[in-house]
């Protein structure tokens, strides 16, 4: 069970690191191939980055887990030692603070 | 308006769709959700939800601390077992002492005169052979604070003796010496000094002349003249002294 821990966590941080490395010089242009206007994709940018911040860490963790590095469910618990019934609550949470606060922060719903 | 039949709430909606549910359940939203458009509704708006965070170039999640959130549970993972398990064994080892202990007790007192058993005690018994008793000196150390004493075992003195006897006993004997031996300590061994070893002036080979220390140093040897078999037993004794040789000299030129 620790084993299979330490692989998944390694497997994340390698791949966040190489994406990271691969896109840290990027040129905006190239970041967001389909953006026309990048002034625009700008602004949603720092507005998702300001509503992540005002998340807990926790809150933080189980939705770019699952939103954006694909991990299902089960496999949050897993790695964040919780419940089925505790991970549930916590993504569901994790969802409801994003949304509200990205409205409060002027997003579009 | 819409409603929803199930009165799914968009709790168990994100758990469905993060198939946290039983199977059975997962099931029956599946059939339930082509029918309800709120429960469409409300995933649809988890989807824009993950579009707008897909959306995000991945270098710009460095900066959060998702994977400080993922290390400390690890570590977490890591500590937990060995902290609930330390205190069991702490309990266990000290329930097992316990009981031995009481074994132990049992056991003693079960034993017929058990309570009557003497103390344990150190004794010190020197039983000293018949044979050596004799060239075994005694002696207590000064500075010791022991009550027993400290025997310093030498060898048997007749045993250093060659050439010599108590009823022959010739007019010329040659000690040796240990190398640590000084020529102070050398000579102020032997009674009667060491040899005067000139024939009127003239050195007897091969003896030298004179015995200076330098020589001393080279030989470790001291000749005595006209000694009694009891300072030859004497000096054989002495711890500097390795051998007593009865020797002739040769006669004076």
């Amino acid at each position: 069970m620790r084993a299979w821990l330490y692989r998944v966590a390694t497997n994340l941080a390698l791949n966040h690191l190489q994406q990271r490395n691969a896109r840290a010089h990027v040129a905006l242009d190239e970041a967001w191939p389909d953006g026309h206007d990048i002034e625009q994709r700008m602004s949603e940018h720092d507005l998702v980055q300001q509503v992540l911040q005002r998340l807990t860490p926790k809150q933080r963790g189980v939705l770019l887990l699952y939103e954006v590095h694909g991990l299902s469910g089960d496999e949050i618990g897993s790695l964040l030692n919780m419940s089925r019934t505790a991970i549930k609550g916590a993504l569901w949470r994790a969802r409801e603070a994003f949304r509200l606060e990205y409205l409060r922060a002027g997003g579009e719903e | 308006m819409d409603r929803c039949t199930l009165a799914l709430s968009p709790e168990t909606l994100s758990a469905w769709q993060a198939r946290l549910l039983p199977s059975q359940e997962q099931h029956d939203i599946a059939t339930h959700i082509p029918h309800c458009v709120p429960c469409q509704r409300t995933l649809a708006a988890f989807a824009r939800m993950a579009h707008i965070l897909q959306q995000e170039p991945p270098a710009s999640f460095s900066g959060h601390d998702v994977w400080n959130v993922i290390l400390r549970h690890i570590l977490h993972e890591e500590r937990g077992p060995m902290h609930t398990t330390r205190p069991l064994v702490g309990v266990a080892v000290a329930a097992a002492l316990i009981l031995i202990a009481a074994l132990v007790f049992t056991h003693m007192s079960k034993q017929p005169g058990a309570s009557t058993l003497p103390p344990p005690t150190a004794t010190t018994s020197m039983v000293a052979s018949p044979t050596i008793a004799a060239t075994q000196t005694a002696t207590r150390s000064p500075t010791s604070t022991s009550t027993l004493p400290t025997l310093t075992p030498t060898v048997d003195p007749r045993s250093r003796i060659h050439n010599a006897s108590p009823n022959n006993v010739p007019l010329f004997v040659s000690i040796s010496y240990t190398s640590a031996t000084t020529y102070k300590q050398a000579a102020a061994i032997l009674p009667n000094g060491p040899y005067g070893e000139n024939c009127d002036g003239v050195p007897r080979t091969p003896f030298p002349a004179t015995y200076p220390e330098t020589q001393f140093r080279t030989t470790h040897m001291l000749l005595m003249s006209y000694a009694t078999w009891n300072q030859l037993l004497v000096i054989a004794a002495d711890p500097h002294v390795t051998s007593v040789d009865g020797t002739s000299l040769p006669p004076c030129p």
